[in-house]
């Protein structure tokens, strides 16, 4: 047993670090505001920086212009890239998908779409959910029907996150109708172009009166035969993998960037008086404080769990969606405590130098919403830990 | 990183967890429970010659020179069989305030015997105004002519009943002392407190009990050092102790959820009983995670009070919530005597409140965080 990292690592560590120090992720121009955990807004320049430092690509092999560093690496520069609140929302989605198109697609695929991911020019989306299939996804409705050398694609995604801000879907459709076929047999996975005719992107206006998410239509849509990522009617077995890497990579990074929030709060609360002492003297905040370090600490380690099994290439059943419920549960705790260590100050327009950590605060607070329905609810994580993790009967 | 055991902690395991299995039905937990002394003797021999009480002492006073990782194997597997009596008290708490403190002399005298089990230690810390701040000490020490009289009361003493020595933190002016008292010295006097379930907890009074130079442990008036060592030592142990009956707890649960059967099916097939029983699954993982950070610090001697604390906090909390889930989840069932629920019910109560309860550790982490 060990928890500590090689000198190596603590020296990929440092790069990261000295890398931030040099480029301050708040220097960056932004598209969108914060995602859910506020690792940032999203900056197509500071991914762009990423992607020329090789590090989006960094575990891919050396022939598609990765490095094929191990997944340890990958995970340290997540735990620093979040420490630091960089404007990377859809990148942490993006390493997901990229693994899938490095493990499904043809050569061909590989070759026109992962050099764009890897620079940081092409950004996906996920277009999974539809407004009938939400967690029941297998009940689909779009269809892709096989013609000539083209699917004709018909229907509607909702829920795409950040797809205002892409170039590509990644498309779940039903590409056998046939009613007698069993659900799983007849999905297939697709690379949609934003830009095909037909497709229209709606932005959704959020419950805090911005852009995160998207209803994607589409009409009449040809996708070329090549885009078809994997095989025909077997996507349910990726739509289920890539589920559970987005509930693990994409949580991934939320106890460092709780941590990094908590000390903020700490120092908040150190500077801060309050009837006639200091928040930091006061029992009760100095209880959620802790208690939020605790949470955050101990969800961290799970989560290093995980991701050392995915290096050692252990087999994951339970793991990633156990680690997306105890995240977004952690979170929503984590957030409301800080609305209450502030209080009614929270809602201060002042600019001081609390500001931004009031006005995000309240953002992110509001996001905790969402959180445990983001990548599947927390109920069907749950299911999943019963029945895959503890052998629970389906009936 | 690496989160996996040994070869040789696998082995470790699995001999523990066989010879638990073989040596120590719950019957016969529950039958303890109600026994003078609390425990076998000749399990306790048995562990003995198995090398456990020396597990982690060098090898120069009898011991292997394990880990402090590997105790905290054993000690999982002695939380899941529920093994009652006075190891914890000799192993984490006698032999590590005697590693810490004790002169070679001392070690070369008590320590062999120790690891053959012929002797039982303990450590006397509480009072009853007093669980963690040996400033308030009001037990004292008082030196006559090099040797020193010890007056006071210690409370929630350990296994004092059947300890050939308690090791007393006594106050001698300016901070405390360790001093290693015989259990026979005249003056010295226990009675056992109401338990729970199988531990065996002391009220223990030193009525003008005198000591001689040669037995107080480590320097004089530096206690507090050894004491906090000792204790944060004792808490990861505790935690490691809390995580193996977790893991019983989350294992006999699951295997009832699906064989218990309710209205047609088994209850396992519900949902309401697969969500609580994967929020046990989380509470147990991040147990399991918390707890071997910390042992392996502590194995690899780092400063590690904001861990261990960190470790302890959860876990007191966590496990706590796993045996609620379990007992909802067994039903009337797990009430009667005869099951082994309960026993995990009671271990998670007093695991919690032994070596720090978690507002004593959140106040540790909360200094530690510059609070």
């Amino acid at each position: 047993m060990d928890f500590g990292f090689t000198p190596e690592q603590e020296k990929w560590r440092q790069e990261i670090k000295a890398f931030l120090k040099d480029n301050p992720p708040e220097k960056f121009p932004t598209q969108t505001g914060e995602d859910s955990w506020g690792h940032g807004a999203f900056s197509y320049e500071f991914v762009r920086l990423l992607g020329k430092k090789g590090w989006i690509s960094l575990t891919w092999p050396k022939k598609y212009g990765g490095q094929e560093r191990p997944w340890m690496d990958l995970l340290i520069l997540f735990e620093e890239l979040a420490l630091a609140r960089v404007p990377w929302a859809a990148a942490a989605i993006c390493w997901s998908m990229s693994n899938t198109i490095l493990e499904l697609g043809s050569e061909e695929l590989k070759q026109e779409f992962l050099p764009g991911i890897g620079r940081g020019e092409t950004i996906l989306w996920l277009a999974m959910s539809e407004p009938d299939a939400g967690s029941d996804l297998l009940a689909m409705r779009t269809t892709a029907i096989e013609q000539n050398d083209c699917y004709l694609v018909n229907g509607q995604k909702v829920w795409s996150a950040l797809a205002h801000l892409s170039d590509y879907g990644f498309l779940f459709a039903r590409t056998e109708t046939d009613p007698n076929t069993p659900r799983w047999a007849s999905i297939s996975l697709f690379l949609l172009d934003k830009s095909l005719p037909g497709v229209t992107v709606q932005p959704m206006i959020s419950m805090f009166g911005d852009v995160f998410h998207s209803e994607v239509f589409m009409d009449n849509v040809r996708i070329r035969k090549k885009y078809l990522l994997g095989e025909k009617n077997q996507g349910v077995i990726h739509l289920t993998r890539t589920l559970e890497f987005d509930r693990f990579w994409a949580r991934f990074p939320k106890p460092a960037f709780c941590h990094r929030v908590n000390q903020d709060l700490v120092q908040y609360a150190k500077e801060t008086q309050c009837d006639g002492r200091l928040l930091a003297e006061d029992p009760m905040v100095r209880h959620k404080l802790v208690e939020n370090a605790i949470e955050i600490e101990s969800c961290r380690l799970v989560f290093w769990n995980v991701g050392w099994k995915i290096d050692r290439g252990l087999p994951l059943t339970y793991e990633a969606s156990a680690a997306k419920v105890l995240a977004d549960d952690m979170g929503q705790r984590f957030f409301n405590r800080g609305m209450q260590i502030m209080g009614p100050y929270a809602y201060l327009g002042e600019a001081d130098k609390w500001a931004p950590l009031r006005a995000n605060l309240r953002r992110w607070y509001l996001w905790t919403a969402g959180d445990s329905l983001a990548g599947g609810t927390s109920e069907i994580a749950r299911n999943t830990m019963a029945i895959t993790g503890l052998g629970l009967p389906r009936k | 990183m690496d989160f996996s055991l040994s070869e040789q902690q696998e082995m470790l395991r699995k001999t523990a967890r066989d010879f638990f299995i073989n040596e120590l039905p719950k019957s016969s937990v529950k039958e303890m429970a109600k026994d003078a002394r609390g425990y076998s003797l000749e399990l306790w021999h048995k562990m003995a010659e198995l090398g456990w009480m020396g597990l982690v002492l060098p090898e120069k006073y009898g011991g292997s020179e394990g880990s402090f990782l590997d105790l905290a194997i054993l000690l999982e597997e002695m939380g899941r069989a529920c093994l009652p009596g006075p190891l914890f008290s000799t192993v984490v708490l006698g032999a590590s305030a005697i590693m810490e403190a004790g002169s070679e002399e001392q070690k070369e005298r008590l320590l062999p015997k120790l690891a053959r089990g012929e002797l039982i230690f303990t450590l006397a810390v509480a009072e009853s105004h007093v669980l963690s701040r040996p400033d308030f000490f009001e037990v004292k020490a008082r030196n006559m002519a090099g040797d020193y009289i010890i007056s006071g009361t210690k409370l929630f003493v350990p296994d004092a009943h059947v300890a050939d020595y308690v090791i007393c933190a006594a106050k001698t002016g300016r901070g405390p002392t360790l001093f290693l008292v015989d259990a026979k010295s005249p003056g010295l006097s226990w009675t056992v407190l109401p338990a729970m379930s199988g531990e065996r907890q002391c009220e223990v009074k030193f009525n003008q009990v005198k000591v001689s130079k040669a037995d107080i442990l480590g320097k004089v008036n530096r206690g507090k050092e050894y004491i906090d060592k000792v204790l944060t030592r004792a808490a990861a142990a505790k935690c490691a102790e809390m995580l193996g009956g977790a893991e019983q707890v989350m294992e006999m649960t699951v295997a009832y959820a699906k064989e218990r059967v309710q209205s047609g099916r088994a209850i396992g097939a519900f949902q309401a009983i697969q969500h609580h029983c994967a929020n046990m699954l989380n509470d147990l993982d991040a147990c399991r995670c918390v707890t071997h950070r910390a042992a392996w610090m502590v194995s690899e001697g780092m400063p590690c009070a904001r861990e261990v604390s960190l470790a302890k906090a959860w876990v007191n909390e966590a496990y706590h919530r796993m045996t609620l889930l379990g007992h909802e989840i067994h039903g009337a069932i797990a009430f009667q005597h005869d099951h082994d629920m309960h026993l995990y019910f009671k271990q998670a109560k007093l695991g919690e409140i032994a070596f720090g309860d978690t507002a004593q550790h959140e106040e540790i982490i909360a200094r530690e965080m510059g609070l």
